[in-house]
């Protein structure tokens, strides 16, 4: 079972574009979107039109739940010029995005939960970087029951093996940041995304029975920078997109 | 958000596909395939790859479970020894046209997906099963005491619980809050796109409407739409009788039993 993450896509329609024709040519099972469709650049519409056109199963992102709570005052400003675009039939299907998704996995040698979050499994605003602390990694999994925590929100993409003992035996913890499609700050402007299959041999035990593939996809980054200079968004984001940072 | 739910297609490719026909008219925001892809008819492996071709998050049924692993007991609670024969045939006829690739594939489904909102910062619970959440093949009928499906639901942390299985579609909304406070859940059979059991021969499936005030203490908060497709079902049912499944399978598709 191949099951393909895509997370932060953040109204970049060129680079969710190109995604998704690599995700089409790779041909996973399973597709989950880890939320941050909207903000940063012009598209916010035509990225939500496209992935609930495909159907794909996605959860809020801060972004993504921003545009509920946001006071009209401050929409004025030109950063939020992002969350003014979006139509009210999108703004709709953003407030009613689930939290989070866990997928069981209960047929494995041994059972194996996998837990979808944007940020982490408490706040859709908490960022789980590559170097935070592992015990609050390891809490975060234990609260949740979780053996797989698959999270976005950094943009910055990693998977951590954590050990652990459960009842005297030996067992692996895997937390999957999936990277950012539409505004990635690893210093790789290609967008980015996570493929992650399980098989039969997939065992809590053993480390390496996970297997997780980062995959670099090339779209038309000037495309979406002179996007945002020929908009009301500040030029700075333009250029993190081609430097991404 | 409007999220489409289908389950037991088994193996009946022309139903599957007036299925997804009808998903087009609908638009639904999300499709979830709560399992059972196979047994009973002569297309498991297309069935399969139109599923995956789509990337439709899916979890395992008890077919699927036996298929997966070249079992020849599916789960199913077959009654009578005419049952019981025919079964076997399926089973095995199922075991042989069954490909590896796709066989890999129903061996690693998922039991469960749990879908975790939080609307007004209140947490709803969305659970797909495919019989229960204690057992797959486990048969929640309309009827089942209330007490016991209220206990199952609690027991599995799911205010919304959906499923297939017995291939008879309803929705019982159930009370279980303390103290005056209600909490209402909802559970879904979500009935069969290629083997109704319910008298209407046509395939059927689910639209789950979730709204911004979606909420455990208004039931009539979450909308849940029966909608049912023609599908040619004769067509499914001389590719039964044309192979060696036992011809009863066939009048089971066109009385829909």
């Amino acid at each position: 079972m191949t099951i393909a993450l895509i997370a932060d896509i953040h109204a970049n329609l060129p680079a969710l574009e190109a995604v998704l024709e690599d995700i089409d040519r790779r041909n996973p099972d399973q597709i989950y979107c880890l939320g941050d469709l909207v903000g940063y650049n012009i598209w916010p519409n035509e990225v939500i039109e496209n992935i609930r056109k495909r159907r794909i199963p996605t959860i809020a992102g801060n972004h993504d739940l921003k545009i509920s709570t946001m006071d009209p005052a401050s929409e004025e400003s030109p950063k939020n010029y992002a969350y003014r675009l979006i139509s009210p039939s999108e703004k709709q299907y953003l407030q009613t995005l689930p939290a989070h998704i866990r997928l069981e996995f209960n047929y494995l040698p041994e059972p194996l939960h996998m837990l979808l979050v944007h940020g982490s499994p408490l706040n859709a605003n908490e960022y789980l970087f590559e170097d935070t602390d592992e015990a609050v990694l390891l809490k975060h999994l234990e609260d949740t029951q979780a053996n797989i925590l698959c999270v976005g929100h950094t943009h910055k993409p990693y998977h951590r093996t954590l050990y652990t003992q459960k009842e005297g035996k030996d067992q692996f913890k895997h937390i999957i940041n999936t990277g950012s499609v539409g505004k990635p700050k690893d210093g790789d402007p290609r967008a980015c995304y996570v493929l992650v299959e399980l098989d039969l041999s997939t065992d809590i035990k053993v480390v390496e029975s996970l297997s997780v593939e980062f995959i670099r996809v090339q779209y038309d980054v000037e495309k979406a920078a002179k996007a945002v200079e020929g908009s009301l968004l500040p030029n700075e984001w333009a250029n993190m997109l081609r430097q991404a940072y | 958000m409007k999220i489409a739910l289908f389950s037991d297609i088994h193996a009946n490719l022309p139903a599957l596909e007036a299925f997804f026909a009808d998903l087009e008219k609908q638009k639904p925001d999300a499709v979830y395939c709560l399992g059972d892809l196979v047994g009973y008819n002569i297309w498991p492996n297309e069935v399969i790859n139109e599923i995956r071709k789509r990337g439709i998050p899916t979890i395992a049924g008890n077919y699927d479970f036996g298929i997966g692993r070249t079992s020849d007991d599916c789960g199913c609670a077959y009654k009578t020894d005419i049952e019981k024969a025919n079964g076997a045939v399926s089973i095995s006829f199922t075991n042989e046209i069954v490909k590896d690739e796709e066989r890999r594939y129903l061996r690693t489904l998922p039991a469960h997906i749990k879908v975790e909102f939080q609307l007004n910062h209140d947490k709803l619970n969305l659970l797909l099963v495919h019989g229960s959440p204690r057992k797959i093949n486990e048969y929640l009928f309309e009827d089942r005491d209330e007490k016991s499906l209220l206990r199952i639901m609690e027991q599995a942390d799911a205010d919304i619980m959906c499923f297939g299985h017995t291939h008879k579609p309803y929705h019982r909304t159930l009370n279980s809050g303390i103290d005056g406070q209600d909490h209402f859940r909802h559970a879904i059979n979500i009935g069969s796109v290629g083997k109704p059991k319910d008298g209407d021969p046509r395939g059927g499936y689910v639209l789950l409407h979730i709204q911004d005030d979606s909420s455990i203490t208004n039931a009539a908060s979450i909308r849940v739409e029966f909608v049912r497709f023609s599908y040619d079902v004769e067509k499914a049912a001389s590719a039964v009788e044309g192979c060696r499944l036992p011809d009863a399978y066939a009048e089971a598709l066109r009385k829909a039993q």
